[in-house]
């Protein structure tokens, strides 16, 4: 039997080979360049550019996307720090004492300690990621229909439960993504279900056309709603490098942010928003007495909400990969980049494609080191890019959103698909409905039918093979939880008010 | 003229309780399962069920509380979204009749154009550089069915990709 070693050496094969190296660093710069846009999310950016993968090697793919990823993520900073606008929302957290420290003419040292700060908690989330996912796949292996009918339902319900003000509307969000779903042929009995005739339809909605138009078009309009501008800057970046001193003083924050942040990524729906949210209060609470002040721009502020935000991109892998569950809305698109290679994440994927999944663990380390070296030596052409008219790339990303849509089956209807996903995510946003638990119901929804079906069809019927399984009943009840402690919790701080 | 529509709360909940009646609808000639099988119609039906009773307690939210969604609508906005709507619906309609080059093309100056673009040597420029990149990476290269049109840039690709251009 192969050891961890033979999946980790077959992994570096895949990995360690021209093109996957290549594919890293152009991921990792399409990335620095995206995010370090205001208003550019990560997730936006690898919904547009998932296209560019479909005619590559699932190893391929996976390298660039992750390199978009992380990259996207990291670079989020760079405009919070130098005007205040958080190029992703995970950056959020780094405006409080980065745009400080640019106003005290520091933003070079800022951008410098986001750098470093990201890279730790980016490593440490891979290692986390490395070392507890294949004991996690291990026991979801064992997993039968009814287990896996109660994942997709957790899933669901804490994706749900912790994206948004309104559990409702949340609620309602996935179950619509479900219903998308069982648009074309029936699991069990193989007849058309809602297609009206359309030879196409038959085939399903294809679920990659609805998250481009989700998070491309539906942000587009957003953004042509508000108005389109363009942000500028003139800040003194000559250099980024932190110095030793800087280096010591945020190196336990540093590091336990790192830790916290992958624990928090790796719960379904919670990205690096939330993540670095956390990150930064456990940081103000353990360094109270921290001078400057937390807020008027201190660099442990920008350290503790850097490393978490990026420790959060390893945790969301840990249910992508091992359960088939995203941690956040970009690895939702990741799953749905494998899906279109033929091959569905979940514990399986890790005795049918170890090297795919070590590979994953090795590019998304060397993604981390990239960002590194490209955020200390070119920081300062990055931070250039904030002045980059947008007039003239939303209409590249609007033609992209079109052309990646066709690209995915070579029809037209996926862009008529992706298009009314587009307008209607836009109304959803408007009226506060969070988009990322529809994408996750467009997901787990055919996991849940087909696997709620089987466990029907093997019992005669009867709903007792959920409910004498005592895994199975515990994931329900953890997912009974997750819905109903955003409002217990809110009739206990009412209580305490 | 900004108007508001307010109870946007209970129009979504109405929305959705027709998807869900329009769910039940459709799915009544859906076949029934052999064994323990509920059937087709049974998951969109879960489905639609549980979105139904969700949009009631929305419409319930709605109707009791104090603060009620409400839009502000501004014409100059809503024209402005129709025509950034309008752009990609007429580049999906008339690609496959008009061609892949001069369809993005066009589309791209024009939406350039009207997000207020007005350096005409940069919108054109740019607009025939990303359609050129475009075509090569997913015409040529992915073999996506991008067609021609009326401008053959199938036959002048070839040329220009040993010159390296591309």
């Amino acid at each position: 039997m192969p050891s961890v070693i033979d999946f980790f050496a077959q992994g570096a094969t895949l990995v360690f080979e021209p093109l996957a190296l290549a594919l890293i660093v152009v991921g990792v710069v399409i990335g620095l360049t995206m995010g370090s846009l205001p208003g550019m999310t990560a997730t936006m950016t690898v919904a547009v550019l998932v296209s560019f993968t479909f005619g590559m090697e699932p190893v391929q793919g996976m390298m660039l996307l992750l390199g978009i990823y992380g990259g996207a993520l990291y670079a989020g900073s760079i405009p919070a720090i130098l005007i205040r606008t958080p190029g992703t929302p995970s950056a959020a957290a780094t405006v409080f004492d980065g745009f400080p420290l640019a106003e005290q003419g520091k933003a070079g040292r800022a951008i410098g300690i986001a750098t470093v700060a990201s890279f730790v908690g980016g490593v440490i989330s891979v290692v986390f990621l490395a070392v507890l996912a294949p004991q996690i796949a291990t026991v979801a292996l064992a997993f039968r229909s009814p287990e896996n009918f109660a994942i997709a339902v957790f899933g669901l319900t804490i994706i749900a439960s912790i994206s948004g003000d309104s559990i409702i509307k949340g609620l309602i969000s996935g179950l619509l993504g479900m219903f998308l779903a069982t648009v074309g042929l029936d699991p069990n009995l193989g007849v058309p279900r809602f297609s009206f005739g359309v030879e196409v339809l038959t085939a399903g909605i294809e679920f990659i056309a609805v998250m481009i138009g989700l998070f491309g078009i539906a942000e587009g309009l957003a953004r042509y709603r508000a108005g389109i501008d363009t942000d500028s800057v003139e800040q003194d970046l000559s250099t980024v490098r932190p110095t030793l001193g800087d280096l010591k003083n945020i190196s336990n924050v540093t590091f336990g942010s790192g830790v916290v942040g992958a624990f928090i990524g790796a719960i379904p729906g919670a990205g690096g928003d939330i993540a670095s949210f956390v990150t930064y209060n456990e940081a103000k609470r353990w360094c109270s007495n921290a001078v400057p002040e937390f807020g008027e721009g201190n660099v442990l502020g920008v350290a503790a909400a850097e490393s978490g935000n990026n420790a959060s991109t390893g945790g969301a892998l840990i249910p992508t990969l091992t359960l088939g569950i995203p941690g956040d809305s970009v690895t939702a698109i990741l799953i749905g980049a494998l899906l279109v290679h033929g091959i569905r994440p979940g514990p399986g994927l890790f005795e049918s494609e170890p090297g795919l999944v070590y590979a994953i663990f090795i590019g998304f380390f060397l993604v981390y080191v990239v960002i590194l070296i490209l955020g200390l030596v070119g920081a300062r052409y990055w931070a250039r890019l904030i002045d980059f008219p947008s007039m003239y790339l939303w209409p590249v990303i609007f033609l992209l959103c079109i052309v990646g849509s066709i690209a995915l089956r070579g029809n037209l209807l996926d862009a008529w698909v992706m298009l009314g996903a587009g307008v209607l995510g836009y109304f959803m946003r408007m009226d506060d409905y969070p988009l990322a638990p529809m994408v996750l119901g467009l997901i787990l929804g055919p996991i849940a039918e087909s696997n709620l079906r089987r466990s029907l069809q093997v019992s005669g019927g009867s709903l007792e093979v959920i409910y004498t399984s005592p895994i199975a009943m515990t994931i329900l009840l953890f997912s009974a939880i997750s819905l109903f402690l955003p409002v217990i919790r809110r009739r206990i701080r009412q209580y305490r008010m | 003229m900004v108007s508001r529509v307010f109870r946007s709360d209970a129009i979504a909940a109405g929305l959705l309780v027709a998807l869900s009646a329009a769910v039940f609808v459709v799915s009544a000639d859906f076949p029934t399962g052999r064994g323990g099988d509920p059937g087709a119609a049974f998951f969109p039906r879960l489905i639609a069920g549980t979105i139904a009773i969700l949009a009631v307690g929305l419409l319930l939210k709605d109707l009791t509380t104090d603060e009620r969604a409400a839009h502000e609508i501004d014409p100059t906005v809503v024209r402005r979204l129709a025509v950034v709507v309008a752009f990609p619906a007429l580049y999906i309609f008339v690609m496959p009749i008009v061609g892949f080059p001069l369809t993005t093309v066009v589309f791209l100056a024009g939406l350039m154009w009207y997000s207020g673009a007005r350096s005409i040597p940069i919108v054109l420029g740019s607009s025939i550089g990303v359609m050129f990149v475009l075509y090569y990476l997913f015409g040529v290269l992915f073999q996506v069915p991008l067609p021609d049109g009326l401008v053959p840039i199938g036959d002048v690709l070839p040329v220009v990709i040993p010159v390296g251009l591309i």
